[in-house]
């Protein structure tokens, strides 16, 4: 499965917000978008699940135009990992994961029971089975964030956008989502996330993509993009890109003294 | 799902408000200005099975008026309180009430019309009816028109004014209306009650609710999908627009042939369904059963205070608002952990 996105405009009736937008992701691979606030991230995520209209160029996801494909064959192929928020509703846990499965069933259907073990599998390899009967209103951010990647994986579907799925978290919780973008993509899934923190693309990006003011300024390996004169350029701040002595890279900035 | 302690509870809640319900409309049927004894009941009963016509004025109490009045009751308060959840459901927001998109609103000017032209009782009931689904209808209009911000929100919107418009109308008629004849009927109308229900009219109800209710089972996963709101749900799959469209016109649909001949009984179809979540939790497919059955049982109950509390029969919607407002406010008070 293959998302191409070619000569892509995208925006909100009457306003612009990104042009010439050429982008690739294959299943197993990590593609980390960065940029500033406000950039357009958020805005091109949409546009490539279906749910704005591209003003220009087009999106294929696995070589058909999305404009073809029904909500439903574009789930079974993508699914969407939306930047946290509150539930209005108390559902369970699980009852939450289930709603993945919705995608594979008829719209008459009910969950059967291979979708309840499907759901209960993606609870447990994300280490939260036991939050299963849990109301998610009391969940705390994080287990809330990983109820939500669990229903991107019961989603079954080989793609997944994750729309800053480390934002609000706690930094152990930030590296847990990490850990398992990582592992997703082991399995062939290919993950494509906005984060607004360097480290975590040098940490688990195959490829990177610099965005400022709705336009890809650069895009390639981590290492190749995200050099200190780029994030200078991008963020207006002077960084410092160095390699820790176990291999890691990591971006400090140099704050002005 | 499986295993979890609400699901084993919810196994046996919905089975018990059956039961609740059942019990309710039992009592219901022998307390009244004309007392009917159980016994009298199971022999007006068998002689009705048997195929003789009501004859004694026991049997006529019962099947003429309290019978299809008890059956009334049950059947608006099952449609308001399942309308109800469906409306919260569709706006994420537990203080929605079944009116949000004016259908009550519309269902009383046409009403009002109707009494004001001195039209005959059918007639009556049909212009509420259509008034109802016209009103939605023009709301739905509205919010298409306007295109580019969060369609749930111009919805609300669009309902507020509509619906305001149709209560400057009514208050215009009252107005011009025959204060001796005219507008003691209109009052009593928008206060609803089901004091003039007779077998007829539940004949001329049951279809319409019917139509209305089978979708919503069996669209009940979508729904429940539907309300995590409109991006999530389209990114889980579940063509938004289109289901948001069939929902509302389903949910109008029930509500407006009941309020046609029960006239506006307000407070049920908010307060029900946050009773009825805080039992079963939000999962549609045990919320809706459970809502009707509460929403049955709590209409039957107030109905009959309301025709045996005192010697002049009390509007239905003075006594709902008078158990719900307090409620409401006892909801508030425990702050937002209590719309669950």
């Amino acid at each position: 499965m293959r998302l191409v996105a070619r000569d892509l405009a995208f925006g909100y009736p009457e306003l612009s917000v990104g042009r010439d937008l050429n982008l690739t992701v294959e299943a197993g691979e990590v593609l980390c978008l960065l940029g500033p606030n406000g950039c357009g991230k958020t805005t091109l995520f949409k546009t490539l699940l279906g749910l704005l209209q591209p003003q220009g160029g087009g999106v294929t996801l696995g070589g058909d135009a999305l404009a073809d494909l029904s909500r439903a064959d574009i789930a079974r192929r993508i699914a969407y990992v939306p930047q946290a928020q509150d539930t209005a509703f108390p559902y369970t846990a699980s009852d939450l994961v289930l709603m993945g499965r919705v995608a594979h069933r008829g719209v008459f259907a009910a969950p059967t029971q291979q979708d309840r073990s499907i759901a209960l599998n993606a609870l447990t390899e994300l280490g939260i089975a036991a939050l299963a009967a849990r109301e998610v209103t009391t969940l705390s951010g994080g287990q809330r964030q990983l109820v939500i990647v669990a229903r991107a994986m019961a989603q079954a579907a080989r793609l997944i956008v994750m729309d800053e799925p480390t934002a609000s978290l706690d930094f152990g919780n930030q590296v847990a989502v990490l850990a398992e973008i990582r592992k997703l993509a082991a399995r062939g899934t290919g993950v494509i996330l906005s984060t607004h923190d360097p480290d975590q693309a040098f940490a688990v990006a195959s490829r990177v993509a610099l965005m400022q003011d709705g336009v890809i300024v650069a895009q390639g390996t981590p290492s190749e993009v995200l050099t200190a004169a780029r994030l200078k350029a991008v963020y207006g701040i002077d960084v410092t890109v160095e390699q820790l002595a176990g291999g890691q890279t990591v971006c400090a900035p140099v704050y002005p003294r | 799902m499986t295993g979890s302690r609400a699901a084993s509870r919810a196994s046996w809640i919905v089975p018990g408000l059956a039961l609740l319900a059942i019990a309710v409309a039992a009592v219901a049927v022998t307390v009244g200005a004309f007392p009917v004894t159980p016994d009298g009941f199971f022999r007006a009963v068998k002689n009705l099975w048997s195929g003789d016509l009501p004859q004694t004025s026991e049997e006529r109490v019962l099947f003429g008026i309290r019978g299809p009045r008890i059956l009334a009751g049950l059947i608006v308060g099952a449609s308001l309180a399942g309308a109800g959840v469906v409306y919260q459901g569709l706006f994420r927001n537990p203080l929605v009430s079944p009116d949000v998109l004016g259908v009550s609103a519309g269902a009383g000017l046409g009403a009002v019309i109707g009494i004001f032209l001195s039209l005959p009782v059918f007639a009556i009931q049909m212009l509420a009816f259509g008034g109802g689904l016209a009103t939605v209808g023009l709301v739905y209009l509205v919010a298409v028109a306007v295109r580019g911000r969060d369609p749930t929100l111009v919805l609300v919107l669009g309902g507020v004014v509509v619906g305001a418009l149709a209560g400057a109308a009514i208050s215009l008629l009252k107005i011009l209306a025959d204060p001796y004849d005219q507008l003691p009927a209109i009052t009593f109308w928008l206060l609803g009650s089901l004091a003039s229900v007779r077998g007829g009219d539940l004949w001329n109800v049951m279809p319409a609710v019917l139509i209305g209710l089978v979708p919503l089972v069996l669209l009940r996963w979508q729904i429940n999908v539907l309300s995590l709101g409109d991006e999530e749900a389209k990114s889980l799959g579940v063509e938004s627009g289109r289901l948001r469209v069939i929902v509302i016109a389903a949910a109008t649909l029930m509500t407006a042939s009941v309020v046609a001949i029960s006239g506006v009984i307000g407070w049920v179809g908010l307060v029900i369904p946050h009773i009825a979540r805080m039992l079963v939790g939000p999962n549609f497919e045990r919320l809706l059963p459970a809502a009707m059955l509460m929403g049955a049982s709590y209409l039957v109950l107030v109905d009959t205070l309301a025709r045996s509390l005192g010697r002049i029969e009390v509007p239905i919607g003075i006594l709902t608002a008078v158990v719900g407002a307090p409620f409401f406010l006892w909801l508030l008070w425990r702050g937002r952990h209590g719309w669950s």
